[in-house]
């Protein structure tokens, strides 16, 4: 049986071995072959599947954005949140600055992670107009020459609302003659002058009336303007930025060369802007200029010079009766009449660099009178007399230029040369009344709060920013010359805003600023 | 003993014959499989990298776009320049010298800058870019804040560029640099060859006139096809493309105001129609930076009179326009067509990749 098992083992070997070896090399090559075919197919199929999730991620990052910007404008204190979009998942965060909020999404489907950084300005929505007025506006006249536009990419944006507060006839009025208007009109009240169903914009005469907060100007409160000016300190004199003749308390009367007595506000700020050679502001952030006349106090005043006829009167031109009215100067400080005869001291250009060139930061004219009466106008010198450019910008949270009463621009003749003048943040006037509500809102008023009539020929006036008044506001250009004047919505003026202004809505107008998906 | 002899007895010859004609048929069928399998193979292989590689490179462009502020597009659609933007990384306050960024490559020392809010803008100086920190030449006079954009600045004609020239003058020559590649008005790319005082040469030729005023704007990446090689700031990006049969590579709508409109206009008539349907967004103008930014109006079409070849858009332009002002749909369409021969199938493959992107800054 031995032999039999020792001869089996060769003989089967010869007779199927082969069969099995080739066998197994073809199902090897076979199962190598299949293997590799299945793992690339494999691998395509993840690959569609990655790229498909990715797809998605970016999507659902998107439609977190979608979803911050809607937030955002129905709650400003949104921060963030998730949500889910199909079987995608966003988580989304909003950090404001300023008025610029940063949205920042990232969206995760399956395997599929994307982030999607976006950036949108967030504005309350009265802060949307280039003119807004509590109660009136009139926008033109009979010559053309203006412009109040509005051109920020947003439906909400608008040119000019008016409140009509104390209800006239007339809310809005739009002289298309003597007016270029582009952007939305809204107001609470007929609209004349154009029709709104041809306008191409937003037109509406039943909007409803727009919030108009009251600002801290005067109250103990370290935080309002006039503490905030008191307090502040020049870096060149040591002395506050509080201008009251008189007043020990201020820098007109602080002693030394600031001794103004009581009828010479005016004359102690001129010496202030000469002192800095027309250019206020430099070197302090946020500096608040804040004038306080007395009452009844003329803004002329008498400058003394040596020998007779002893004293001269300094008038702001085309304002000489005015009274509580800060004179921003077009030209240095002049008395009347010539300086004759040349024998005597020559005392009519005091303050030879009193005009103001460049202002940053916020120039307040206020006084607080009986009840909610509040007195201070600011006054432009005829523009036409200018020498040289001016620019006045505001980028902290307070406006460029705020006034108890008007804001007064009227010029008329002829510039030596091409001039700007510009003024670059919120115009903010109370027309005589700081009248708020329970709410902070103000009332209206049926003053005038701001007044432009502009001819002077070769000076382009421009305000870009706000223009808004608790009173009524009229803005024309008055003589048909190479003199221009512009309201311009601005929202880099709008930068950061009051208190009293982000509190008022906490609704908002969203513009988107930027997007990026880190790709 | 003789079950065991027989055992050892060899195959007969027919036994051997029918068991290699077996065997035969076998690796005939084994084989017809392998090479069946094989040619699947390739073929899948092949489709998969032809495909793969427009669609990849389509993607890349199509990011870059969507990143963009603005572009123009070549004659015959064969290139493809873009204004790219980053973002303010953090607050930068009055009197800052320097920003963060969050990508700074489309910067450069020596040449401005520009940071924009909306109708805000502020142009600097950079003396330096050191990764995302960018120095600057004087300090900034607004305030910024994280998230606005950043692009390189641009600068103007000062003087009317007449069609067929190569010399231009400009208004800050300080923006651009030999070899930098920028559009004029809304032509290009073009490249610079050289600058010498207000004059910058370009090349090639502009191809119609543009008037004083008109931006000359750098551009960040450039795009081209050439030959199968699609290029981008003529690095190879993808390879073996072409354009589709009858349609460009790079395609935007865009046409030019026929006649001047004035503020409030919603009836815009151009030269062309073309491309333009309802429920586009068109830009109106292109933006220049001064004071304030004069930005391009952006408007929806709301419907298109071809027959009177004018656009009907919402709402009005804001700023009164000359003709000859461009008017586009601020969306790219890439259309790439790959080809590859196969050995292995003894074949060539191709796949088409068509895609459009609208750029969100």
């Amino acid at each position: 049986m031995g032999a039999v098992l020792r001869h089996r083992s060769p003989t089967r070997r010869d007779e199927h071995g082969a069969a099995l070896v080739a066998v197994l090399v073809v199902v090897v090559l076979l199962t190598v072959l299949g293997a590799a075919m299945v793992t690339l197919a494999l691998t395509e199929v993840t690959i569609a599947y990655n790229q498909a999730d990715a797809a998605s991620a970016q999507a659902v990052a998107d439609a977190g954005v979608a979803r911050a910007l809607y937030e955002l404008g129905a709650d400003a204190s949104w921060t963030g949140g998730t949500g889910s979009v199909g079987a995608g998942q966003y988580q989304v965060t909003a950090t404001s600055s300023g008025t610029v909020v940063v949205i920042d999404a990232v969206g995760t489907q399956g395997g599929g992670r994307r982030r999607v950084a976006a950036a949108a300005t967030s504005l309350p929505p009265f802060l949307v107009y280039a003119v807004l007025a509590n109660t009136t506006a009139t926008l033109g006249g009979a010559s053309p020459g203006l412009v109040v536009r509005n051109a920020l990419p947003s439906s909400d944006a608008g040119a000019a609302h008016a409140s009509n507060r104390l209800g006239a006839a007339t809310a809005l009025t739009v002289n298309t003659a003597g007016a270029v208007v582009a952007g939305g009109l809204t107001a609470v009240g007929t609209i004349a002058g154009v029709s709104c169903a041809a306008w191409p914009w937003r037109c509406s005469e039943t909007f409803g009336a727009l919030p108009f907060p009251r600002l801290d100007v005067d109250s103990a409160s370290a935080a309002s303007l006039e503490s905030r000016a008191r307090a502040a300190v020049d870096p060149v004199d040591g002395l506050n930025l509080y201008f009251r003749g008189g007043d020990r308390t201020s820098r007109c009367r602080s002693g030394g060369a600031w001794n103004f007595g009581a009828n010479q506000t005016q004359r102690c700020w001129d010496k202030y802007v000469n002192d800095r050679a027309g250019v206020l502001g430099a070197g302090m952030a946020g500096a608040v200029f804040y004038v306080e006349f007395n009452p009844g106090e003329a803004t002329s005043y008498r400058q003394p010079i040596g020998g007779p006829p002893g004293r001269r009167t300094v008038d702001c031109i085309g304002w000489e009766t005015a009274t509580e009215t800060l004179c921003l100067r077009a030209r240095a400080a002049q008395a009347r009449g010539a300086c004759a005869p040349p024998a005597l001291p020559c005392g009519n250009v005091e303050y030879p660099s009193s005009a103001l060139r460049q202002v940053t930061g916020t120039i307040v004219v206020f006084r607080r009178g009986a009840g909610t009466a509040v007195v201070g106008d600011a006054a432009l010198e005829n523009l036409a007399l200018r020498d040289a450019d001016y620019l006045h910008a505001a980028w902290g949270p307070d406006p460029a230029l705020l006034a108890a009463g008007r804001l007064l621009v009227v010029s008329s003749g002829t510039a030596a040369a091409p001039r700007t003048v510009t003024v670059r943040g919120v115009v903010y006037t109370l027309a005589g009344q700081d009248n708020p509500d329970a709410a902070g809102q103000l009332q209206g008023s049926a003053a005038a709060g701001v007044t432009i009539q502009h001819g002077a020929d070769r000076v382009a006036f421009a305000i870009l920013g706000v223009l808004m008044s608790n009173g009524a506001v009229a803005v024309a250009d008055t003589a048909a010359n190479a003199g221009t004047v512009a309201v311009e919505f601005d929202p880099a003026a709008l930068d950061a805003l009051p208190a009293a202004f982000a509190s008022a809505t906490s609704t908002r107008v969203v513009i988107p600023l930027s997007w990026s998906s880190g790709d | 003993m003789r079950a065991a002899l027989r055992s050892q007895r060899g195959l007969t010859l027919l036994e051997t014959v029918l068991a290699v004609a077996l065997l035969a048929l076998v690796l005939a069928a084994v084989y017809g499989l392998v090479t069946a399998g094989a040619r699947g193979w390739a073929g899948l292989v092949g489709q998969t990298d032809v495909q793969q590689h427009p669609r990849v490179a389509v993607a890349r462009i199509l990011a870059e776009v969507r990143q963009s502020r603005d572009f123009v597009v070549g004659a015959g659609g064969g290139s493809l320049g873009l204004v790219k933007v980053t973002r303010l990384a953090a607050d930068a306050p009055p009197g800052a010298t320097g920003v963060t960024v969050e990508d700074a490559s489309s910067l450069a020392a020596g040449r401005p800058l520009t940071l924009l809010r909306l109708a805000s803008a502020e142009t600097a100086s950079v003396t330096s870019v050191a990764a995302a920190t960018v120095t600057l030449a004087a300090p900034l006079r607004l305030p910024h804040r994280r998230g606005e954009q950043v692009r390189r600045g641009q600068t103007t004609l000062a003087a009317v560029a007449a069609a067929g020239t190569s010399s231009l003058t400009v208004a800050d020559p300080a923006a651009v640099g030999a070899g930098d590649a920028v559009a004029v008005g809304a032509e290009g790319p073009f490249v610079v060859t050289a600058v010498a005082g207000a004059t910058v040469i370009v090349t090639p030729a502009l191809g119609r006139s543009h008037a004083a005023g008109e931006p000359v704007q750098p551009l960040a990446v450039v795009f081209t096809l050439s030959g199968t090689q699609l290029l981008r700031n003529g690095v190879v990006l993808a390879d073996f493309l072409q354009a589709p049969a009858g349609r460009p590579v790079f395609g935007a709508p865009a046409a030019v105001l026929t006649a001047g409109v004035p503020v409030g206009a919603t009836r815009l008539c151009v030269d062309t129609v073309a491309g333009f349907s309802a429920g586009d967004r068109v830009r109106v103008g292109q933006e220049v930076y001064g004071l304030q930014a004069v930005l391009p109006d952006r408007l929806d079409v709301v419907s298109v009179d071809a027959a009177a070849s004018c656009l009907v858009v919402s709402p009005g332009v804001a700023f009164a326009r000359p003709a000859g002002t461009p008017v586009r749909v601020m969306a790219v369409e890439v259309s790439l067509l790959a080809s590859q021969y196969n050995d292995a199938l003894n074949q060539t493959q191709a796949a088409a990749v068509t895609s459009r992107a609208a750029v969100r800054n």
